[in-house]
């Protein structure tokens, strides 16, 4: 092979090397750009409705004045409920397919559904749930019934989160739990459990933080734009959440209070999502440096 | 009496006949045979792939993990065939504990993992699971070198205090008959003269299968010597007819391949 052809095959793949990076940092300039870009854009608009009163104080004037007190304790009653209703679950789905379902077709096919409904758009939970737990079921519209649409979806998130930290269990410590005489409940509760507990913690939040920023499924089961302020029962009990808050706000975006007050709530809504999201970030990491300690 | 061994009898013994390990064609042990008493250290030897750990495994029906290997033959401790569909595996590893080659700590403290097995099986009433870590902890030979950090993580130990700690676990829940895999060969010579030491006080009292690559840790330890070959245990004797008196060519080979290698 003569020297000129070497020097011509390490030039052209010096080149892809050189282009294959320059799209890859294009790449994440730009996505990064876009982020940061919103973000400020929030902060910088909705810092100005930022007050003390704005936060513990209930709406007036259909949003124009007053604050978000009601829509940031329905945003929290909603996260609490779905997290109750997609924690266990999560984790029974989890534990059923790496633990107890040994046929490769049937573990195939839970993971195909659990991929699918990750997949499933919001507004189509919502409908379900109007369908299913508004009229069927006779919650109405209720902290319950949208609760529960978003436990339903981020129960994928979940329980993916949970199955990837029960599989990365190291057999040898199944192993020896079972060499000492453990049965499957006693090894799961012994070793597969605390293992798996940050998977279900990070995965639950990360679904939260989608869950708390969703309109359509709460729109048809939950929420209403003013009126109620804390729920006192479960069925017909609407309440009102700052994704639908923002979302009527934005409707009425000739008026500049309204457009200043729906940056606010967005602002709020995103520090909320972004604590989520940073938790579970950080638990995630805990989990791989300090878990087995 | 423990919980399932209604046929324990005071002297016990472990007895294989005829034992048969396939995987497909391939016979991973073939048809061994031995019996060892209570008081006993059997030293299996044998270059890798031989079936040591295939046997050991199948000692305490840890095979019956691995659906794709079957087993023929009979194991019986105290005359109750192991096989036997009344026998529950798990209460079977609790009389049978094992030791594996590398060691393995639960995350938790090291007094967490001294009583790990005794907690999770529900064994003892937790206020008596000082006095517990204390036993074990001595049997092992950890006892004086960790006493004064039990809940330190167990993550922080040594490789050879891990698998000190990995013994007194096993010996937590006091099995009869316990199975040593390799146990000595990631760590250094002093950790590897600790375990030695505890597995000959433990083999006082109990069974103790050995699998070993190293002839002179057979020779230190073990009162009984086996040499396993393609599956089958060529040659079994007394320790000192073993190393002075080998009958098989097949163990005059292997002995003396062992001693030119200084292994």
């Amino acid at each position: 092979m003569s020297d000129m052809f070497l020097r011509r095959r390490s030039i052209r793949r010096r080149a892809f090397d050189l282009l294959t990076a320059g799209v890859c940092r294009s790449g994440f300039l730009f996505s990064m750009g876009l982020i940061v870009f919103l973000i400020a854009q929030i902060i910088f608009r909705g810092g100005a409705s930022i007050s003390l009163e704005f936060l513990t104080s209930p709406m007036r004037d259909g949003g124009l004045s007053g604050g978000i007190l009601y829509q940031i304790c329905g945003t929290m009653i909603l996260i609490a409920t779905a997290g109750s209703v997609a924690a266990p679950l999560a984790l029974g789905l989890a534990l059923l397919e790496t633990e107890y379902v040994k046929n490769m077709f049937a573990r195939r096919t839970i993971q195909i559904l659990i991929h699918s409904a990750n997949a499933i758009p919001s507004i189509l939970f919502g409908l379900f749930g109007f369908f299913a737990l508004v009229k069927m079921a006779g919650l109405q519209k209720s902290w319950l019934a949208g609760g529960l649409v978003l436990g339903m979806m981020i129960l994928p998130t979940t329980a993916v989160a949970v199955k990837e930290a029960i599989d990365a269990i190291p057999s040898a410590y199944r192993e020896q739990a079972i060499a000492l005489g453990l049965s499957k409940p006693k090894e799961i509760f012994a070793v597969v459990l605390p293992r798996s507990f940050f998977g279900l913690i990070t995965g639950l939040l990360l679904g939260l933080s989608r869950a708390a920023g969703e309109t359509a499924p709460v729109m048809f089961t939950a929420c209403v734009f003013y009126g109620p302020t804390l729920p006192h029962g479960i069925r017909d009990e609407p309440i009102l959440s700052l994704p639908y808050h923002v979302f009527n706000l934005a409707q009425d975006s000739l008026k500049p209070q309204a457009m200043q007050n729906a940056w606010g709530a967005s602002l709020v809504l995103i520090m909320i999502v972004s604590c989520l999201s940073l938790t579970a970030w950080g638990l995630r990491r805990h989990q791989m440096t300090e878990a087995w300690r | 009496m423990r919980p399932g061994s209604d046929t324990v009898q005071e002297n016990h013994h472990l007895e294989v006949e005829d034992l048969t390990v396939t995987h497909g064609e391939a016979k991973l042990v073939d048809r061994v045979g031995f019996r060892i008493e209570r008081g006993t250290i059997l030293a299996l030897l044998g270059p890798s792939g031989a079936g040591k750990t295939t046997l050991l495994r199948s000692l305490n029906r840890l095979i019956d993990l691995d659906e794709r290997l079957e087993v023929s033959g009979s194991i019986r401790i105290d005359g109750q065939d192991i096989r036997d569909s009344r026998v529950d595996p798990n209460i079977l590893r609790q009389r049978v504990g094992m030791i594996f080659q590398k060691p393995v700590v639960f995350p938790g403290s090291i007094r967490d993992n001294a009583v790990f097995g005794v907690r999770h099986l529900g064994l003892r009433p937790r206020f008596e699971e000082d006095e517990t870590v204390r036993r074990v902890l001595i049997q092992a030979g950890l006892h004086d070198e960790v006493v004064s950090r039990l809940h330190r993580p167990a993550s922080e130990l040594s490789q050879g205090q891990q698998q000190r700690l990995c013994i007194a676990r096993a010996l937590g829940i006091e099995p009869e008959i316990i199975l040593f895999d390799e146990p000595t060969s990631s760590l250094d010579p002093r950790s590897t003269g600790v375990i030695e030491a505890a597995i000959r006080s433990l083999g006082e009292e109990r069974c103790v299968v050995l699998v070993t690559h190293d002839l002179e840790q057979a020779r230190r330890v073990a009162h009984r010597v086996g040499l396993m070959h393609e599956g089958r245990l060529v040659e079994l004797s007394d320790a000192q007819e073993f190393f002075g008196n080998p009958q098989h060519e097949i163990t005059k080979e292997y002995l003396g391949r062992g001693s030119t290698r200084g292994v």
